[in-house]
């Protein structure tokens, strides 16, 4: 390792991006370096699509360096690009017709309510490659809720913001995103 | 399939007992041989598709194709025609209209089977459609197209020839063969065009004005009038980088083992 | 309570956002009912698997490819200034430095030679002559300075292992174009075939220059290329 990248390593977000401002390819790329991860699993998630997602994650990088100068270092850097990242899946999914009326308060799919249990006791063990096949299941309205809430931990509030809908449209996606992918692990073991 | 072989036994048997039958039973004979024969052309000859949808001023023409030709070129109505070559054995074909766009996805349409024809595509369009043209090979030509879009993705082999074409966003790709491309870069356009092993031509105004990245290991990159001191040379002239003019279009040009060339019209 | 209000309730129980009332009355019909019991600790195990896991994150099939494009896209239209990147100023540096010294023939040094050569090896059965024949000539330039050695078999090393991460994808679509490709009409295989070559000899290419400069920028970038185009077409094959 050299000294400039020994260097950088303690350099914060809010510098790298100052530079990156700049046009300091360097910064930019230190930048990419430590959030690719985060915002390509937030796509990956969003949209259970690999290739998807990797288009997704250059745009939001590419958009990134465009905005790069308009943040301002009030909020975490993570936060601020965590939020770009939303909003491209977001356009992506109106721009390709993804029918997002599960997060609107109309139409809404009655959950089935569950009553003596035909395997009991059958819900596997939650692990990470069944989680990720379930969620890829999900309709996009409740796969994006759960993703927010569930897996980034976000408020229902901000997610509300983030969808343009209520918090109670929110909460109740959630709750159904959640039963839904209930059934879809069980099917997943009765399956094996 | 077999009945070229039936219409010889008919013909064999026709020629033979035609003096000991009643002449009517020649002419159901007769009748049989014309139906064999025409049987036998529906078999192995090409079949043809011609279809007309209504279109509005900017329409939207997605085709995917296996294998063979697509050639799109623009007309004076607001409707599209599609017309198809199928080579045996034919390939379904079921296009299917949603709103301003046109879908014709032959890769869907026909997934499992294991062997079908090639198709020759011809479609005519209005001026300001955006045409998004896939194939695994086969030529494409596109001429006289000023819609959003034009992409022309040869997966595998074929030419791809994008002529007269004024198009906001332009794509094409292909892994051997040429790439031709005659047309203007309009202002805030992105142009992309990469070739495996083909010689990629870029023919445009001279007054265009855009940023340029092309790339060439083999260093065969010709920008002839369009280049300037302000572009840099990276890797010994494998890659240029740079602006010309004051366009705000962004080129980005690579190929593999070819060459890239741009010229002035 | 009822099973159906239980089970609505049960998502803001998890969550903590039910009030003491309502969680009371949810407990005690969660102690009679089993099946919304199972609700609950079904939920529970979701939501708390998905808790544990918060900030453990995938990474993109190929980093280092997914950057040079990114770049490549945002160099195509950012101001002439901002083009010269940080790595490509040190390049030019690096360059002038040696031409004084050294001239412009070579910037090899053992290390850097060795762990190309590796990286060759690993990915594409590469003939092993060339790799040779550079070693060898690497013996005579060998003596430059430590820094810039480490610095140079850094790089290597991150191609070396960029092109692995690679080449295990590319194996698994393969396997899955082999299995597809006897139903495929013998043109078709033929036609593949020919053109996959193509792509692999533009692997093979910038293999053989990254081998002799592990920080050819242009070289990655089109061995990064070349790559991703053989992975979607096998991938594009795969579902044929």
């Amino acid at each position: 390792m050299t000294a400039t990248e020994i260097e950088t390593q303690h350099e914060t977000d809010y510098a790298l991006a100052q530079k990156a401002a700049q046009g300091d390819m360097g910064a930019f790329e230190q930048l990419y370096q430590r959030h690719n991860r985060r915002v390509y699993s937030l796509c990956l998630r969003m949209t259970s699509n690999v290739s998807e997602a990797e288009d997704l994650a250059q745009e939001v990088f590419i958009q990134l360096f465009r905005k790069i100068g308009s943040f301002r270092g009030e909020s975490a850097f993570t936060t601020w690009l965590h939020r770009l990242t939303v909003n491209q899946v977001l356009m992506h999914f109106r721009k390709r017709g993804v029918k997002m009326e599960q997060t609107t308060d109309d139409g809404e799919t009655p959950i089935q309510i569950v009553k003596g249990t035909e395997n009991p006791n059958a819900m596997p063990v939650v692990d990470r490659i069944a989680l990720d096949k379930a969620i890829g299941q999900l309709p996009p309205g409740y796969r994006t809720v759960f993703t927010l809430h569930d897996i980034e931990g976000h408020e229902h509030e901000e997610i509300a913001r983030m969808l343009g809908c209520s918090v109670g449209t929110s909460k109740s996606q959630l709750h159904k995103a959640r039963m839904k992918l209930r059934g879809l692990l069980r099917q997943q073991k009765a399956n094996e | 399939m077999n009945s070229p072989t039936l219409m010889k036994i008919r013909m064999f048997s026709a020629r033979f007992e035609i003096p000991r039958i009643h002449p009517s039973v020649n002419l159901v004979l007769f009748a049989i041989l014309v139906l064999g024969a025409l049987g036998s052309s529906s078999v192995f000859a090409q079949q043809h598709l011609s279809k007309r949808y209504p279109a509005g001023k900017n329409v939207r023409v997605e085709l995917k194709n296996i294998s063979g030709t697509i050639t799109v070129e623009s007309w004076n109505r607001d409707e599209i025609k599609l017309s198809a070559t199928l080579e045996s054995p034919a390939a379904h074909l079921s296009p299917r209209q949603t709103g301003e766009a046109l879908i014709v996805d032959v890769v869907a349409d026909n997934r499992g089977r294991s062997d079908v024809g090639d198709i020759n595509f011809k479609l005519q369009v209005p001026v300001n459609s955006s045409v998004d043209l896939e194939t695994k090979s086969g030529q494409i030509t596109v001429s006289n197209i000023r819609g959003e879009l034009v992409r022309a993705h040869v997966s595998l082999e074929g030419d791809i020839e994008l002529i007269g074409i004024s198009a906001s966003q332009v794509y094409a790709q292909n892994t051997i063969g040429n790439i031709f491309f005659d047309g203007e870069f309009a202002r805030g356009g992105t142009y992309q065009f990469q070739s495996g092993k083909g010689d990629i031509t870029i023919r445009i105004p001279a007054d265009s004005a855009f940023k340029l990245v092309a790339a060439a290991p083999n260093r065969k990159i010709a920008l002839g009038g369009f280049w300037n001191d302000g572009i840099k040379s990276l890797g010994d002239g494998r890659k240029f980088v740079g602006d010309i003019g004051e366009g705000r279009s962004r080129v980005m040009v690579t190929n593999f083992q070819g060459s890239i060339t741009f010229i002035r019209r | 309570m009822n099973c159906e209000k239980c089970q609505d309730l049960v998502s803001d129980f998890l969550d903590g956002a039910l009030s003491h009332e309502d969680q009371k009355t949810l407990n005690s019909h969660l102690e009679e009912c089993l099946d919304c019991a199972d609700v609950r600790n079904d939920l529970q195990s979701i939501v708390g698997f998905c808790r544990s896991n918060r900030g453990v994150y995938v990474a993109p099939p190929n980093e280092k490819a997914l950057w040079l494009r990114i770049r490549n896209v945002i160099e195509a239209g950012a101001s002439p200034g901002m083009l010269a990147t940080a790595p490509e100023r040190e390049n030019v540096e690096r360059r002038n430095f040696w031409t004084n010294w050294v001239g412009r023939s070579w910037e090899l040094s053992f290390p850097q030679l060795v762990a190309a050569a590796a990286a060759i090896v690993l990915v594409v059965s590469l003939s092993t002559v060339v790799g040779l024949r550079r070693w060898q000539s690497g013996e005579t330039v060998k003596n430059n300075n430590a820094a810039g050695a480490a610095n140079l078999s850094v790089a290597a090393e991150n191609v070396r292992s960029r092109i692995s991460q690679q080449q295990q994808l590319i194996d698994y679509w393969n396997q899955r174009v082999e299995f597809n490709k006897a139903r495929w009409n013998p043109q078709m295989r033929e036609t593949f075939d020919r053109n996959l070559k193509v792509i692999d000899q533009a692997v093979n290419d910038s293999l053989d220059s990254l081998s002799q400069n592990p920080h050819d920028e242009v070289s990655e970038e089109m061995l990064n290329a070349a790559l991703n185009e053989k992975l979607s077409l096998l991938k594009e094959f795969a579902e044929l």
